[in-house]
């Protein structure tokens, strides 16, 4: 038994402690010999760490309300250190970069033991379902920015709003090349890879976006938390976007 | 608030010359802050230079300038300097009302050049002007919308970023995460040692030379990846491009896992890999370098991923 690589979902059983006894202790026995599973299992722990760490696949909410703890922040004198166009936003970029993980994750563990075909049409499945789930986590947060944004046209000098603007088609672009990849080969991880990066860079230039057009704002005189009002207005669940 | 040692205002120097004067209004100010002070700069316009020096003050020169001659404009903009304890900060303040007075519109800039204690803290904030900080040994954190940022000798480098500019790194050395970015710019890091890096431009090259990190990360939309260090053992390092090449350039001292994976591309080695899978018409390939105890994975859309012997 103890020559067998077990499975995942051995393995996650293991870790949630769910197996039996006598099972549990085969495993145990398992990874002190074998240095594959015990990265694999290793992988595994920094996914469900990261997953306890998440938000709901929805557009966490709590990525508005850091955005506006960090502008509050930065009425006080006595900050901290941290970027003033972007900071605050990492919660919300580290949820979305976990399910990112969390299917790059399972698309590298990969040993020199080949999964069975079987293995590899639930591979296949569930990596296909963590792709969409992540796609719709960024496309509901891209709606939400770009209409934010919208709200605020003109805001920016022109010139800055021309670079962002740019930088905005180049990654729409390559969101297009990665779905029209994945519509030919959709097991292409190069594909799946490109697509969430380019999601995820959008996303982020977009937050970006709404932080410079805040700064603009609080220099023109207007009270910054209006911004983050309206933020709110837009984001909340019972005002469907 | 702690009194200073002493204040300088130097007179206002006016320059005029002619229909397009340009006027300039000169402002120094000593603070004596001790061996571990904490200094913030937010600038609107103009260029910022802070460097670590050998004294226990931050010495402050700053020049306000207009460039149409409109002294009420001059009069408009405010340097602001306040201390509480150790910790000092700089601000641009306009006082005037109207988009003129409040981005720089109206050519209106305040350029400084700060001398700070070595082991200061620096956090610098520009809107439109190119950002030097160079030689301090505290958390260094440069930013600027629309300008370059350029930050050498640092000790503990925590930020450099630009929205429009580029962003060069020189010598930098970071305990714990250091973070690198520009949106439209190239970003060039040389000589750099950090716990964790991340490293990113949506269009401009990302370009890393003689680094020593444990984990990085490098990131462009359309840019290429340049690589060239060391990797750690057990270390992690992670190269994302969508149209860019990934290029690594490593040595042989520590073995390492690598996935690299490409759609269109091609996938090049100097190594010899012990390849553990090819798949998708070789444009995925998995593979071992010697004992394979550090782990690469490099991914492009349209690029090619080349590894190469240093």
């Amino acid at each position: 038994m103890t020559d067998e690589h077990p499975d995942i979902e051995r393995l996650n059983d293991y870790l949630d402690g769910d197996l039996a006894p006598r099972e549990h202790r085969e495993i145990e026995s398992h990874l002190r010999q074998c240095g594959d599973c015990r990265r694999s299992l290793d992988e595994l722990s920094a996914i469900v760490r990261a997953a306890s760490e998440l938000p709901p696949v929805a557009p966490p909410e709590r990525i508005w309300e850091s955005v506006a703890a960090s502008l509050i922040e930065r009425k006080s004198f006595a900050r901290t250190s941290g970027s003033w166009w972007r900071s605050a936003l990492y919660p919300a970029l580290a949820a979305a970069a976990a399910i990112l993980l969390g299917a790059s994750l399972w698309l590298a563990m990969r040993g020199e033991e080949r999964p069975t075909p079987t293995d590899q049409a639930a591979l296949a499945e569930m990596v296909t379902k963590e792709l969409e789930a992540a796609e719709t986590h960024y496309d509901k947060a891209i709606v939400g920015l770009e209409q934010i944004i919208a709200q605020n046209e003109g805001v920016l000098p022109a010139e800055l709003a021309s670079v962002l603007n740019q930088n905005l088609d180049l990654i729409e672009n390559a969101i297009g090349e990665s779905r029209a990849a994945i519509a030919t080969e959709p097991q292409s991880t190069a594909a799946q890879e490109s697509l969430l990066q380019a999601l995820r860079s959008k996303v982020t230039l977009l937050q970006n976006t709404i932080l410079l057009i805040n700064e603009v704002r609080k220099g023109q005189g207007e009270n910054a938390l209006d911004l983050i009002d309206e933020m709110r207005k837009t984001t909340d669940p019972s005002n469907p976007i | 608030m702690k009194n200073t040692i002493f204040t300088t205002i130097l007179a206002s120097l006016l320059v005029a010359s002619g229909a397009s004067a340009q006027q300039e209004e000169r402002f120094n100010r000593t603070l004596d802050v001790g061996p571990d002070a904490a200094l913030s700069i937010g600038n609107i316009a103009g260029d910022i230079h802070v460097e670590g020096g050998t004294g226990a003050s931050i010495v402050i020169d700053a020049v306000k300038r207009v460039d149409d001659g409109d002294e009420e404009l001059l009069k408009s903009v405010d340097i602001e300097v306040s201390q509480l304890g150790n910790r000092v900060r700089i601000s641009t303040e306009h006082t005037g009302t109207g988009r003129r007075h409040k981005n720089g519109d109206g050519n209106v800039s305040v350029s400084y050049h700060v001398t700070v204690p070595k082991g200061t803290e620096v956090e610098i904030q520009s809107v439109s002007g190119s950002v030097v900080l160079a030689g301090v040994e505290g958390a260094a954190n440069a930013q600027s919308v629309s300008g370059d940022v350029r930050v050498a000798d640092v000790a503990e480098l925590v930020q450099a970023k630009s929205v429009s500019g580029d962003v060069e790194v020189r010598r930098a050395r970071s305990s714990r995460h250091a973070d690198i970015e520009s949106v439209s710019g190239e970003v060039r890091v040389e000589d750099i040692e950090a716990g964790e890096l991340t490293v990113s431009s949506v269009s401009g090259d990302v370009l890393l030379l003689g680094v020593s990190s444990k984990r990085a990360s490098l990131e462009s939309v359309s840019g290429d990846l340049e690589y060239t260090g060391s990797i750690a053992a057990s270390g992690r390092y992670e190269f994302q491009s969508h149209s860019g090449d990934v290029v690594l350039t490593l040595g042989d001292e520590v073995g390492f896992e690598l996935e690299f994976s490409t759609f269109s591309g091609e996938i090049e080695s100097d190594f010899t890999l012990k390849s553990t899978s090819r798949e998708h018409k070789g444009k995925r390939l998995s593979a071992v370098v010697g004992d394979g105890s550090a782990f690469i994975e490099a991914s492009t859309f349209s690029g090619d991923v080349q590894l190469k012997r240093r």
